[in-house]
């Protein structure tokens, strides 16, 4: 009974462990990879669409970025990281318009129904 | 990080061996030099001095040990090329125009302290480490062939 | 977007490996670099055990768990697997060693053959993930 008095919901996961680090100089040890990557929970379709974009965007940006950078700093940056990045943003781009030719595609013959 | 921090090493690496054999060489073909170019004793064995390179020295104290880098290494750099002082090697031969004079060791002539079969046994070691850093080289190139074909159908 | 799946998790543990096997492959250059500087000693890179503790620590979870009683959300929890993608190589430098009299502690053969293994391990990686990357475009192909 007071256990109900006392209750509060919390999030699905406990966060007491959780604590906040200033880390100011990138040898400061502290949680810098955050686990929370869960897939896209949106209030409605339009948000969920918009952030899908945004998302696809930055990619295409990471990878121009590492192209720009191998050319004025090589050393900053590997082969690996370019071809990967470049890579992931060709697919990402596809995918997009393979999937936005498959919606058109069926708008189409929902309104070309007799 | 880098497309050809790898490659920089071994470079470094490469050059070092190779000022190595140019002095392993030039003591060679001066082991019986008797004279110098400043007119004060014969030709002294030239030594390497390599040390290290880091990518960060932070702080330098003369307590903190040597040899204990702090950064990411980046290869290897010849700090000076000095003479060898270890005594000179004589030779008894009074008729030699190098002789001695005056002293106590009147008669001798002053021989360089150039030791062959130290010198050849360095020539391997630098040859070897110059074989070990092409090898490195060729590698990294390989794997930057490979890197060049992800994504490719 | 998919990144708790298996396959995710396979692509990111691709690229992390492969920028170990970079890094590891500074270091190896740079330590035949310095095979013969006195008072040098070499430095390896530590990645694959952290990385397998870490991954071994999400399996073990069901059975090492201590079930908890957690009603606030500031409680912590018993067993908490680590989180592998917190994982970063690191080099270190291995003093104790000793190989010759002016202590100097780099073994070339050691270093070579270390050498031609991660060439390898290069190789098989690239080739993975291309394999990966093209069996993703072959899904995204409009039928």
């Amino acid at each position: 009974m007071i256990d109900k008095i006392n209750y509060k919901p919390f999030p699905l996961t406990p966060s007491g462990d959780k604590v906040s680090i200033k880390t100011t100089d990138s040898r400061h040890y502290g949680d810098k990879v955050e686990l929370e990557s869960v897939d896209n929970v949106a209030e409605s379709f339009a948000s969920a669409l918009k952030k899908s974009l945004e998302k696809v965007n930055d990619l295409q940006i990471h990878a121009d970025e590492l192209t720009q950078k191998m050319i004025y700093n090589p050393n900053s940056v590997d082969a690996h990281e370019v071809m990967i990045a470049a890579e992931k943003a060709r697919m990402a781009l596809t995918f997009t318009k393979t999937i936005a030719d498959g919606v058109i595609k069926a708008y189409r013959d929902l309104t070309n129904l007799r | 990080m880098g497309l050809f921090s790898a490659i920089n090493i071994s470079a470094t690496g490469l050059s070092a061996q190779r000022l190595r054999m140019d002095v392993i060489a030039n003591n060679i073909a001066n082991a019986t030099t008797t004279r110098n170019t400043n007119a004060d004793g014969p030709f002294r064995r030239d030594r390497v001095i390599l040390t290290p390179l880091n990518l960060r020295t932070r702080w330098r104290s003369p307590v903190y040990p040597f040899g204990l880098r702090t950064g990411e290494g980046m290869g290897v750099k010849v700090m000076k090329i000095e003479k060898d002082m270890s005594p000179l090697r004589l030779v008894y031969d009074p008729t030699h125009p190098d002789a001695i004079k005056i002293g106590e060791k009147k008669g001798y002539v002053e021989y360089p302290n150039v030791n062959i079969v130290s010198e050849m046994t360095d020539m391997i070691s630098a040859s070897r480490s110059y074989e070990a850093n092409v090898m490195m080289i060729n590698g990294t190139k390989a794997m930057f062939n490979k890197a060049l074909e992800i994504g490719r159908a | 977007m998919f990144e708790k799946t298996h396959f995710m998790k396979t692509q990111y543990l691709l690229e992390k490996g492969l920028e170990t096997v970079m890094f590891r492959r500074r270091v190896i250059a740079d330590n035949i670099a310095n095979a013969d500087v006195p008072h040098f000693k070499r430095s390896e890179v530590l990645f694959e055990e952290m990385l397998r503790r870490a991954i071994e620590s999400e399996k073990t979870e069901k059975l090492n768990a201590v079930p908890t009683k957690i009603t606030h959300e500031r409680h912590i929890e018993f067993f908490k697997p680590l989180d592998y993608r917190a994982v970063q190589p690191k080099a270190h430098i291995d003093y104790l060693t000793t190989m010759r009299a002016d202590g100097n502690n780099v073994d070339i053969e050691k270093e070579v053959a270390l050498a031609s293994q991660n060439q390898m391990q290069y190789a098989i990686m690239v080739d993975r993930l291309n394999q990966n990357i093209r069996q993703l475009n072959m899904v995204m192909r409009l039928a």
